[in-house]
C-alpha cells in the first residue's frame, strides 16, 4: 500500500514538474520604430502566472553629432545601457513593472516603475490568416495614442504578449500600429526548461505618476539644459513630435 | 595793359608748362622699363589693394554685429526636435565661438 502510495506521489510530483515545464514558452520578436529607426530583438518568456520582455539591441544604433552642409547641427540621443528595457506582467497580482530611462541632470537614468495591467480594450474581429504556420485571428487595439491590429493564434492559449501587451486569449504572432509606424512580429518560438522568470532590476523606482511627468516633460528638459549653456538674451525656438511607443497615458 | 596781357601770358605759360610736367610722367611712365615698374608697381598694388580691401572686408564682416541663428536638427528621448537658436548682436568670431559651444551642449 506504502509503496503504490510513492509511486503515484512520484507521478504526481513529475507530472506536476513536466506539465510546468512545458507550460514554460519562449517567443523571439522582431520589434521596429519606423520613425526612430529603432530595431530590437525582443524575447517574451511566459509561463502560467508571468511574463518577461527582454529588449536588445540590433542596429546598435549610437549617439551621434555632426554638422551638416546647410550648417545645421544634426543629433541624436538616445536612452541605453547594456541591460535596456524590460517588461514584467503579472497575472496574479495583475501588476506590471518595467523597466525605462528618464532624463534627469543631463543624463538618462533608468528607473524601475510598476503599474497595474492597463485596460487593453480588445476588439476581436473576423480576420483569420496564417503566421508561422499557426492559424492567426485578428484583432483591434487602441492603447495609449496609437491604433493597433494584432494577429494571435489559439494554439498558444496565453493572455501574455511582448512589451505591455496583455489579455487576447492567444499569443500574439503580429501586432502593427495603423500607420505601420510600429510593429512586434514573431521570428521565432520554442519551449524551455530551466529558465526563471525575473523582474525588472537596476533602477531607481519611481511611481508612474513620476515616469510621466520626466516623460512629459523630457524635451522641455533637453530645452532648459541647452538655454543654461547659451549667453543670456539668446532665443530658443523649438518642436517636438513624439514617436515613442506609447505617445499618451490614459 | 601789357602788363596785364604779359602776365596773363605767364600764367598761361606756367599753366601749360605744368600740365606738361604731369603728362610726362604719365608718358614717362609709359616708357618701357617704366611701364613695367609701373605695371608691376600698379598690379602690385592693385593686388595688394585687394587683399586689404578683402581683409578689410571679412574684419569688418567680423566685427559686424548681427543676429547669429542657429539650427539643431535631432532625437531626444523618442522625439524628433526642431530647434532654432537666435542671439542678437554679436559678432561673425562670437557666433562660430557659440556655435562650437552650442554643438558641445547639444
Amino acid at each position: 500500500m506504502k509503496k503504490t502510495l510513492f509511486i503515484l506521489l512520484l507521478l504526481i510530483i513529475n507530472s506536476t514538474v513536466y506539465s510546468q515545464k512545458q507550460s514554460q514558452l519562449q517567443a523571439t520578436y522582431l520589434f521596429n520604430n519606423f520613425d526612430l529607426e529603432q530595431k530590437y530583438k525582443v524575447v517574451l518568456q511566459i509561463n502560467a502566472n508571468e511574463a518577461f520582455s527582454q529588449f536588445t539591441d540590433i542596429l546598435n544604433s549610437k549617439d551621434s553629432l555632426y554638422i551638416d552642409d546647410t550648417e545645421v547641427i544634426n543629433f541624436k540621443k538616445e536612452s541605453k545601457d547594456s541591460i535596456k528595457n524590460q517588461f514584467y506582467t503579472n497575472s496574479i497580482t495583475k501588476k506590471l513593472i518595467f523597466r525605462d530611462f528618464i532624463f534627469v541632470e543631463n543624463a538618462f537614468n533608468p528607473v524601475i516603475v510598476e503599474e497595474n495591467i492597463p485596460e487593453f480594450n480588445w476588439q476581436l474581429t473576423d480576420g483569420v490568416k496564417k503566421v508561422n504556420n499557426f492559424t492567426c485571428n485578428s484583432a483591434k487595439l487602441k492603447f495609449r495614442g496609437r491604433n493597433y491590429i494584432a494577429w494571435y493564434t489559439l494554439d498558444i492559449p496565453t493572455n501574455f504578449g511582448p512589451w505591455k501587451f496583455y489579455g487576447l486569449p492567444g499569443l500574439i504572432t503580429e501586432i502593427t500600429s495603423d500607420d505601420n509606424k510600429i510593429s512586434f512580429i514573431l521570428k521565432e518560438i520554442k519551449t524551455q526548461t530551466n529558465f526563471e522568470i525575473k523582474t525588472p532590476s537596476n533602477g531607481k523606482n519611481i511611481t508612474l505618476k513620476e515616469y510621466i511627468t520626466f516623460k512629459n516633460n523630457a524635451v522641455k528638459e533637453y530645452i532648459k539644459n541647452l538655454q543654461s549653456k547659451l549667453p543670456r538674451g539668446a532665443v530658443i525656438n523649438y518642436k517636438s513630435e513624439d514617436y515613442n511607443i506609447e505617445k499618451s497615458f490614459e | 595793359m601789357k602788363k596785364l596781357l604779359f602776365l596773363g601770358m605767364f600764367f598761361s605759360a606756367t599753366m601749360v608748362f605744368a600740365n606738361t610736367n604731369s603728362s610726362s610722367e604719365i608718358s614717362n611712365s609709359n616708357s618701357n622699363n617704366s611701364t613695367k615698374n609701373v605695371k608691376n608697381r600698379s598690379s602690385t598694388n592693385s593686388v595688394e589693394l585687394k587683399n586689404v580691401s578683402s581683409n578689410e572686408k571679412s574684419s569688418k564682416e567680423k566685427n559686424k554685429m548681427g543676429d547669429c541663428t542657429l539650427t539643431i536638427k535631432g532625437t531626444f528621448d523618442g522625439h524628433k526636435v526642431d530647434v532654432v537658436v537666435t542671439i542678437s548682436d554679436v559678432s561673425w568670431g562670437r557666433c562660430v565661438l557659440l556655435k562650437a559651444g552650442i554643438k558641445a551642449a547639444s
